[in-house]
């Protein structure tokens, strides 16, 4: 009788430690799905840089692009992401356009920072938007990166990528209204495709 | 008979001489010509090699690769060892940007090594451990349209040669970045302007 309520207890024990496990792996789950899963569905089509006014080096500007499009895919906050010009994006419902427009660029030297350590900093400034199709923005943030000591030049566009997919993944973007190319939502489409049907 | 006996008066190993000269001045012009022939044919054919280091953006190739580049029959081919071939069409090529950089040499280990000598004598050594670098910006797309761009790095100089070499093969120079004042130069027609 002993032996029988001795291996019943311990297999209760383990149910229960199982039970407890089971929950926060669940409780885990559904906290990372509620958090990934509101924005997943949105795809980006990353336009290109933009200086303006600003004397920014093309080499700068073609390698803050190719960074952060590999940064951006390192977020998993986009279903895909697509480049300027894509044809493919034009099929794709739940875009957004992420445009980059350059504010601040301070060239710095490499040299200067390696011989006096405080002078020679490279700083790049840059405003980010995320807009929907119909050009309404979802997302506005101001993002600065620099090289103060160790590093290339070229160093900035790296940390700058990094950044922005920084604060994009921070960011809350709205639920996807399933808005086409032209600007039309799923119940718009369905009325229009009703009215030629008649 | 007067010249025979001249030969004969003279020493055996003059004589010798005096035969195998007119041979080897023969033989001495043939190889000139053959050689000036051969450098006129590699001059109008072939295509030089330059020593560059991918530094972002060719698909299929790590950043920071040093590597090799041809441009020829319509296409930029960089060559690695490890990492092997990437080619580019030239045409989809459709601006090109050349732009000068001057970097620390030596890298992460120069960089301790310079942090570790005494009295700040790392930074004397890096008053002239610096080199000058030509970048080469290229903006091309791919199949579905998307923009792509790639950065090549070459020792100072060389940048000019490749811009030529692919415009010469049908890339796109676009229009040109203006160092003093940002503001981007009307499109170069000529590859030599």
């Amino acid at each position: 009788m002993q032996l029988i309520s001795k291996s019943t207890v311990a297999l209760s024990r383990r149910l229960m430690f199982l039970g407890i496990a089971l929950s926060v792996f669940i409780a885990h789950q559904g906290n990372a799905s509620a958090h990934n899963g509101g924005d997943r569905e949105w795809s980006v089509q990353v336009e290109e840089v933009n200086s303006g006014d600003i004397n920014l080096d093309p080499a700068f500007r073609v390698a803050i692009y190719e960074n952060l499009l590999s940064e951006l895919g390192k977020t998993n906050k986009f279903e895909n992401i697509y480049r300027s010009g894509d044809r493919l994006a034009a099929s794709t419902p739940d875009m957004l356009i992420l445009k980059i427009n350059v504010r601040k660029f301070d060239a710095g030297s490499e040299t200067k920072r390696a011989v006096t350590t405080v002078a020679g900093a490279t700083k790049l400034k840059v405003q980010c938007q995320l807009e929907t199709r119909d050009g309404r923005v979802v997302s506005d943030n101001l993002v600065e990166a620099s090289v103060r000591f160790f590093g290339s030049n070229m160093r900035v566009t790296h940390n700058l990528a990094h950044n922005i997919a920084e604060a994009i993944k921070k960011s809350t973007l709205p639920q996807p209204t399933h808005v086409s190319q032209d600007g039309q939502t799923p119940d718009e489409l369905s009325m229009a495709q009703v009215e030629t049907n008649r | 008979m007067k010249q025979l006996n001249v030969l004969a008066k003279q020493p055996r190993g003059r004589r010798e001489i005096v035969r195998v000269l007119p041979c080897l001045i023969l033989l001495l012009s043939f190889c000139a010509g053959a050689l000036a022939q051969t450098t006129n044919t590699e001059e109008g054919t072939a295509n030089p090699s330059f020593p560059v280091t991918h530094v972002l953006g060719l698909a299929g190739t790590l950043p920071n690769t040093p590597g090799s580049l041809t441009v020829k029959a319509g296409s930029l081919r960089f060559e690695n060892k490890k990492q092997g071939i990437t080619l580019l069409s030239t045409v989809s090529i459709e601006a090109i940007f050349l732009s000068q950089q001057d970097k620390q040499v030596g890298g992460v280990p120069m960089t301790l090594g310079k942090a570790a000598v005494p009295f700040g004598g790392g930074r004397v050594i890096s008053l002239f451990s610096h080199k000058k670098y030509d970048d080469i910006a290229l903006i091309y797309r791919d199949d579905d349209g998307g923009i792509h761009g790639a950065i090549l790095q070459l020792p100072a100089g060389q940048g000019t040669k490749l811009r030529d070499e692919l415009v010469s093969q049908g890339a796109r120079v676009g229009p040109q970045w203006d160092p003093a004042n940002g503001k981007a130069a009307p499109e170069v027609s000529d590859a030599t302007n």
